[in-house]
């Protein structure tokens, strides 16, 4: 397992990070604070975007209209921490509107129907196939989860994001979390086991 | 079905190394075997998905927004011009509306009394209806 990335960052990085004024009332973000910030937060981005949407186009197009957004919305943030979270927010609410347009336009739908066949148990598959067998276990078992329950899991487990964190990115009530957390796990859980089985 | 050690195994999942011990732990607590099982998988997507992302530069992202930016401020400036137009021609015609008026009262008058006929009002709704679609017609094929 490669090591993970720390989400919450380290008290260094903690520091105010107020933007200077460039555009009137609006406080927006200089290029080279823009470029610090990108190299740190990208990489995360494009991975729960490709993951959340299972698309990987849809992430690029959502990765840069989230940086759009979030660099137009000029807000001083408290710390880094929280203007990641801003971040993460912002491309949440993205593709969440991409998923609630598609899903109107009758456009093929993320989540699968809950009868539709696992790949070939990973168990039966030789090596080096199998660690891309765990990966499509993984990739389907996430298509079969409520979106809200992907980006938990997501936040949480891939990002390393505290309750507090997953519930200012997504909306929810940091009480709430837990024990959505805990019922997106076990459903997670239960799927991954049946299709190693 | 929570476990105590969850916090410790995530962040032994997180470094990479599970000791023994706490590998023996996952494999007879269900929360922690649950744990490890989702944790775990997710932590070793979140690594090949930080290594495929086919990431623009920096630069590139930056300069895209900056002419993205610039363009939209100009197209709040034209539609704020444009606002100011429209309310500037208002209050212009309703000026010379209050100035001019009370010299055409008897014209008016005159006016309103006409009679219109069925043809002159056809003609006169089809070229009021006719004269915004032509000219957008015209404006079109330009």
């Amino acid at each position: 397992m490669i090591e993970r990335m720390n989400f919450p960052l380290v008290i260094s990085e903690m520091t105010s990070t107020r933007s200077r004024a460039v555009d009137g009332a609006v406080s927006l973000m200089g290029e080279d604070e823009f470029r610090a910030f990108y190299e740190r937060t990208a990489r995360p981005l494009w991975s729960y975007l490709s993951r959340i949407t299972g698309d990987r186009q849809q992430a690029d197009d959502l990765l840069q209209e989230a940086y759009y957004r979030f660099y137009r919305a000029g807000r001083t943030h408290e710390n880094e921490a929280h203007r990641r979270n801003s971040l993460f927010q912002i491309a949440t609410n993205l593709a969440r509107d991409v998923a609630r347009k598609e899903k109107r336009h009758g456009e093929v739908q993320l989540v699968d129907e809950d009868d539709s066949p696992l790949p070939m148990p990973a168990s039966a598959i030789p090596h080096p196939d199998r660690e891309v067998a765990v990966r499509t276990d993984l990739s389907r078992a996430l298509t079969r989860l409520e979106p809200v329950q992907r980006e938990m899991l997501w936040l949480a487990y891939a990002q390393g994001a505290s309750h507090e964190e997953i519930g200012q990115i997504l909306g929810v009530r940091a009480i709430s979390v837990r024990t959505l957390l805990l019922r997106a796990r076990r459903k997670l859980a239960t799927i991954l086991e049946g299709g190693a089985r | 079905m929570i476990c105590t050690r969850e916090d410790e195994l995530l962040d032994a999942l997180g470094r990479g190394f599970v000791g023994p011990e706490l590998e023996h732990h996952a494999t007879v607590c269900d929360a922690c075997r649950e744990l490890r099982s989702v944790a775990g998988a997710l932590l070793d997507e979140r690594a090949v998905a930080m290594s495929e992302a086919p990431l623009p530069s920096a630069g590139t992202v930056w300069f895209r927004m900056q002419m993205r930016h610039r363009q939209e401020t100009q197209d709040a400036a034209r539609r704020s011009l444009l606002v100011g137009q429209a309310v500037t021609i208002a209050i212009a015609l309703v000026l010379a509306f209050a100035v001019f008026a009370p010299q055409f009262v008897d014209e008016m008058k005159a006016l309103a009394s006409v009679r219109l006929s069925w043809p002159i009002v056809a003609l006169l709704t089809t070229s009021l209806l006719l004269a915004p679609i032509g000219g957008w017609i015209a404006i079109k094929s330009k």
